[in-house]
């Protein structure tokens, strides 16, 4: 039998980062492709060269033994290939069958034909299993079902090629359940699927074959009942770079960030400890509640219990600024949206949680200021001409370094890094590295949140795992391996699926 | 796991919490003012009540669909001004009355798209281009009309003009002047431009495609529908319901003056605010702002019955989009908090 | 990267930074020339001083207007406030009854503060857009004007709050030097002073620029813009004691185009509506423009319903053209910093 969809010797390049090298890739009819790999692997980038949204530099690409010339949406749009995203893409005050047919409605005479519509909607939803009224509004339906709608959408315009992009990871275990059965059902009915997703036990219930990426690259494609567990997690992690983590272990000093029994919305009862000299990793899937937890101690969302102390002081709740004085910050992991004023300076940028201190007298010298800040600048070593420059111009290291500038500047004591180089190049990334274990060496303790196993293997000297919004583990990075940090983090999560598989 | 496994969800019954706020607001007002205030609930006050009501419910039906696309319209008190001062000004130069009213809603409506055309293609945030163009209208009427109230000679060419304020019944309900319950066609007017709103909103697809731009205009456009078409339209509709809303002022007062507006755009987004439109597009609907506008002039009408002066009007209607604003903000936030148990969620195979 | 030269790239980053300045010269000149065409001499010092003088009023309702739009806000209740700390203030500022001129003066401030305040907490506090909630502000305060004063008009204002608004003090061949242009000017340098060399300052940028990371750095951006829209409050109360005084007179209905001419000042001044971006003396200049315009108007006596047509076009087209030259500017900036780098 012909191949669904071919793809052969894809390269594609952006500023500083190879993106893609020389993948090839194909799909079966009816097959479930699950693509598995970290953050930064190259599995949205080859997925977005497929919907055409972006252009492969070289390589070429065959749909049903046709050469695809010049791809673009429109193009992968009338081959039948159709993204269902991570985010959704409907109209939440709309009705269900308004979105399954927003653009392409039909009409009857002057006005819309909405009984028809309505008819398709409800008979698309029902080949589906699902008896939804197709009058029910979006914002009225649970996270899962609008997915199905996302599918019957897709579904409505004869797609051959759906490509799902991490589905789960807002879903509840009936919802994927539910989802499965609907993958499964396409696959009788000859749709090709391409799977991508962090959850690696998904693989075994739904995958027929499976493709690891690492950094770019295709590491391997197999059938999935072929490859173990084991196997896979040392196809995604790798070899670790040891020289890229330049973190001295050293005894720990005095405890800087106690938390007990913290407990928010989205996390329960997390208790950690952060102590001089330190780099405390933070471990879990994406979803986990890491970055709330993060969010609860600086007093940006609330918490419903617990406490927090630093440096023997309880900290206080819902003061961002008693916070941020005492000496714990946070850099988000958002740097652009929630980090820097963009269209300030450099000078600017580091100054800001300093002039209270800087400058008591509410007057500031812009003398002072800039030999305070070119002083930073000279120590992180931020490749700039000047300290006017805007930040908007400043490559995505630099930015990360001018946060920490800022937050060096006023003189925290505990650093919660967010995913500390996420869209950060390699030669960036262990300067970041260098620069954390400087600020460890000067007696500053560090909370690292991070989905890349590899950075908090190498960095941590203790590491947290969290799984959906509770603590699981706590382990000593001299013994901890990625096999058991993986294990820990998807521990909460497999019950439901096993009692299916 | 079986096949035949199936979800069943059944969409929500009618709630009365889903109406927008402006229907209880509008109910509330409306009780109350016929329980305290003599004279509000007789038959020649409501009907009056309507005419009175009739161009801000159709210049609000226009601002809460250019809200609904995430924009907002503050030229269209200029534009009333400026198309009642035209229209009225070729009437006094004798034109018949069809070819100025004709003139009067191309111009409106050429203004609006202006209005869409400044917003989309060059790129002005809506705020600063509507309102640059509010103080270039609000210059026109002063230009036209010299500052002064334009009024113009009754004549054969121009008792149309005339029939559009003219009662098409009027129904004797008792023997007192309060007892008469009257309709004018500026009433059937509105009505009519209502009904047609709703209908196209509803019954074709531009209903959801404005949803749909002022929801996410990315979403819109993987749909292929075109944000600048779809904003450049509703600029132009609110621009032609402002002309129609300048021909019944000018007709009921027999003039136009170049203030004639003056301050219509601000109620216009308050109707349609307090029935139901977030500045943030993407939701709301028309019943819901003409009831928002019935509720001001509900407002405005008891008022002036009790005796309050109209300083005070200016301060309650400021009030009451404030009000309304946080009313609404309250209600997203309790609907917000319960979303998670309110939500249908499907009940999966496993569970079974 | 394109073959000019550091030069010419220098001179590009000067003249964006100057556009403001550009167009002002350009309106001064087209009226200029117009003028001699009829046979009449425009650029005179007494002319300029008229301009001068007109133009300081403008500017303090475009400071007002500025310190909101920079936190990325706006205050279309300017005009209403200073109506209504006008009216508040009435019975004191009339020439008959006899008080202390500072005292009405000093009402006026502080209503104009409450009335910000007002503002602040509805922005702050139930999260209001500043749109809406200046919006309703105008006209509950204009209203509240209109109960307290009714159709009656305040007349005489005392002679010394006059002197303020009209005093000419010295002639510099020519060019008059009014009580407006010193008062404009030491406030233009106070506000300057308080935004670019004060703490407070940094924090506005930073806050207009981008609030949440403004949160997440430790600014309390609520009492930030709180401040921001009370000194906004006074700063209107102030323009009330300034229009008041020159008109000599106050009534609830004066004025409705303040928050028009208000924010066409401050676009046209170069501040971006996005928060974050100009400078007070872009507002000076925005005012000597539409001064300019007024004043070139009158030379060729075109009516004054003329103005509000022009200044509705030049917002558009200012705010349209700024998008660009902002980009421009900055681009011109950062390629010569990269340029010092290299070398």
């Amino acid at each position: 039998m012909s191949k669904l969809l071919e793809i052969k010797g894809v390269c594609k390049s952006f500023p500083g980062v190879k993106a893609l090298e020389d993948i090839d890739i194909d799909l079966d009819y009816g097959e479930v492709h699950v693509i598995l790999g970290e953050n930064g692997a190259g599995k949205s980038t080859l997925m977005k060269i497929l919907s055409g949204a972006y252009q492969a530099d070289t390589g070429e690409m065959f749909v049903e033994e046709q050469k695809v010339l010049h791809n673009s949406p429109k193009v992968s749009e009338s081959l039948g290939i159709r993204m269902i995203y991570q985010e959704l893409n409907l109209v939440e005050e709309l009705s269900v069958a308004q979105n399954i047919f927003l653009g392409k409605e039909q009409y009857k005479g002057i006005a819309l034909n909405k009984k028809q519509m309505n008819e398709n909607a409800r008979q698309m939803m029902a080949n589906m299993n699902i008896l939804v009224d197709p009058n029910t509004l979006i914002k009225d339906l649970g996270v899962g079902t609008q997915q199905m709608v996302e599918i019957c959408k897709a579904l409505s315009t004869n797609a051959k090629i759906l490509v799902f992009d991490e589905p789960t990871s807002s879903l509840t275990d009936s919802e994927i359940a539910e989802l499965f059965r609907i993958i499964r059902m396409l696959k009788e009915k000859g749709v090709g699927m391409f799977y991508i997703s962090h959850r690696l036990e998904e693989l075994k219930e739904i995958g027929d074959r499976v493709t690891i990426m690492r950094d770019g690259k295709k590491i391997l494609t197999t059938a999935a009942d072929q490859i173990s567990m084991n196997e896979i997690i040392e196809g995604i992690a790798g070899r670790k770079i040891e020289n890229l983590f330049p973190h001295t272990r050293k005894e720990p000093g005095d405890c800087l960030l106690e938390v007990n029994g913290l407990t928010g919305e989205k996390f329960r009862n997390v208790s950690i400890k952060v102590c001089a000299g330190e780099i405390v990793g933070m471990s879990g899937l994406v979803g986990a509640g890491r970055t709330e937890v993060a969010r609860a101690l600086m007093g940006i969302d609330r918490c419903n219990g617990g406490e927090a102390f630093l440096v023997g002081k309880p900290l206080p709740k819902n003061n961002i600024q008693k916070v941020v004085d005492m000496g714990l910050c946070l850099l988000p992991e958002n740097r652009k949206t929630e980090g820097l004023a963009l269209s300030l300076s450099i000078r600017e940028n580091t100054i800001i949680s300093s002039i209270n201190r800087l400058f008591p007298g509410l007057i500031t010298q812009k003398k002072k200021e800039s030999q305070v800040v070119s002083q930073y600048v000279t120590d992180l070593n931020i490749a700039t001409s000047s300290i006017e420059k805007l930040v908007q111009y400043l490559s995505g290291g630099t930015q990360q370094k001018v946060v920490v500038a800022k937050w060096l500047m006023s003189q925290s004591k505990v650093f919660i890094f967010d995913e500390p180089t996420r869209g950060i190049d390699v030669g960036a990334k262990s300067e970041i590295y260098r620069l954390m274990d400087e600020l460890t060496k000067q007696g500053a303790g560090i909370l690292m949140i991070s989905s890349d196993l590899p950075e908090i293997l190498g960095m941590s000297d203790r590491i947290y795992v969290m799984a959906q919004g509770d603590l699981v583990g706590e382990l000593d990075a001299g013994e901890a391996t990625q096999q058991e940090i993986l294990r820990m983090a998807f521990k909460q999560h497999s019950p439901a699926v096993e009692e299916v598989g | 796991m079986n096949g035949n496994n199936t979800t069943v969800i059944k969409r929500k019954k009618f709630k009365i919490s889903n109406l927008p706020n402006s229907t209880y607001i509008f109910g509330v007002l409306f009780i109350i003012f016929s329980l305290c205030i003599p004279n509000f609930f007789s038959p020649s006050n409501l009907s009056n009540l309507v005419v009175q009501a009739s161009p801000l419910i159709i210049i609000s039906i226009g601002m809460s669909m250019v809200i609904m696309t995430g924009c907002i319209d503050l030229s269209v008190g200029g534009n009333i001004s400026m198309t009642g001062v035209i229209m009225a000004t070729l009437l006094m130069l004798g034109m018949p009355a069809i070819f100025a009213i004709l003139c009067g809603l191309a111009i409106g409506t050429c203004f609006g798209l202006l209005n869409g055309f400044i917003v989309q293609k060059m790129r002005v945030a809506p705020f600063i281009a509507t309102f640059g163009m509010m103080g270039i209208a609000e210059s026109i009427a002063n230009i036209v009309s010299k500052k002064r109230t334009v009024y113009w000679e009754p004549s054969p060419t121009n008792e149309l003009i005339k029939g559009v304020q003219t009662n098409l019944f009027q129904i004797q309900l008792g023997n007192k002047s309060s007892q008469t319950l009257f309709l004018s066609f500026i009433t059937i007017i509105c009505i009519v431009i209502a009904v047609i709103a709703i209908y196209v909103f509803k019954k074709t697809a531009f209903g959801a495609h404005i949803y749909s731009v002022g929801a996410n205009e990315e979403i819109a456009r993987l749909n292929s529908i075109s944000p600048v078409k779809i904003r450049m339209a509703v600029y132009a509709i609110s621009g032609f319901l402002a002309a129609v809303a300048s021909l019944l002022y000018m007709s009921r007062i027999n003039s136009a003056q170049p203030t004639m507006g003056d301050g219509l755009e601000f109620q216009a987004i308050v109707a349609a605010i307090i029935g139901g439109n977030s500045l943030r597009g993407g939701k709301g609907s028309i019943p819901g702002a003409i009831l928002g506008a019935l509720s001001l002039f509900a407002v405005r009408n008891a008022l002036s019955l009790a005796g309050v002066g109209t300083s005070w009007v200016q301060v309650f209607i400021g009030v009451v989009l404030i009000v309304g604003m946080i009313f609404n903000a309250l209600v997203y936030w309790w609907e917000h908090d319960r979303k998670s148990s309110r939500k249908i969620t499907v009940k999966g195979a496993v569970q079974q | 990267m394109k073959n000019e030269s550091t030069f010419v790239k220098k001179l590009k980053s000067h003249l964006f930074n100057l556009s403001t300045v550009i167009i002002f010269l350009a309106i001064v000149l087209i009226f200029t020339i117009i003028n001699a065409i009829g046979g009449n001499n425009y650029l005179t010092l007494s002319n300029l001083s008229v301009i001068v003088n007109q133009a300081s009023f403008l500017a303090l309702l475009g400071v007002a207007q500025m310190v909101v739009l920079l936190t990325g806000g706006v205050n279309l209740s300017i005009g209403a406030i200073m109506v209504f700390s006008s009216i508040i203030a009435g019975p004191y500022l009339m020439e008959q009854s006899g008080v202390f001129w500072l005292l009405p003066v000093i009402i006026m401030l502080i209503f104009g503060g409450v009335a910000g305040g007002f503002n602040g907490l509805l922005v702050t506090k139930f999260k209001l857009p500043a749109f809406i909630a200046t919006f309703s502000a105008m006209y509950i305060f204009r209203g509240l004007a209109w109960i307290i004063q009714g159709r009656t008009v305040i007349y005489r204002i005392n002679e010394n709050i006059r002197f303020l608004a009209m005093g000419r003090l010295f002639s510099i061949g020519g060019f008059t030097v009014t009580m407006p242009m010193l008062i404009s000017i030491g406030l233009i340098i106070i506000i300057s002073f308080v935004l670019r060399k004060t703490t407070f300052g940094e924090k506005v940028y930073f806050t207009g620029s981008n609030s949440v990371a403004a949160r997440f750095s430790g600014i309390p951006i609520h009492k930030i813009t709180m401040i921001i829209h009370i000194l906004s409050g006074v700063l209107a109360g102030f323009c009330g004691v300034m229009y008041a005084a020159r008109v000599n007179a106050a009534e609830p209905g004066m004025y409705t185009s303040a928050h028009f001419d208000a924010i066409s000042v401050a676009l046209i001044g170069g501040i971006s509506m996005r928060g974050g971006f100009g400078n007070v003396w872009g507002v000076a200049i925005g005012a000597l423009i539409i001064s300019t315009i007024q004043s070139g108007m009158n030379s060729i006596q075109l009516p004054s319903e003329y103005q509000t047509l022009v200044l509705g076009v030049l917002i558009i087209l200012s705010v349209f053209f700024n998008q660009f030259l902002i980009q421009a500017k900055q681009n011109a900036t950062n390629e010569l910093s990269t340029d010092q780098q290299a070398a």
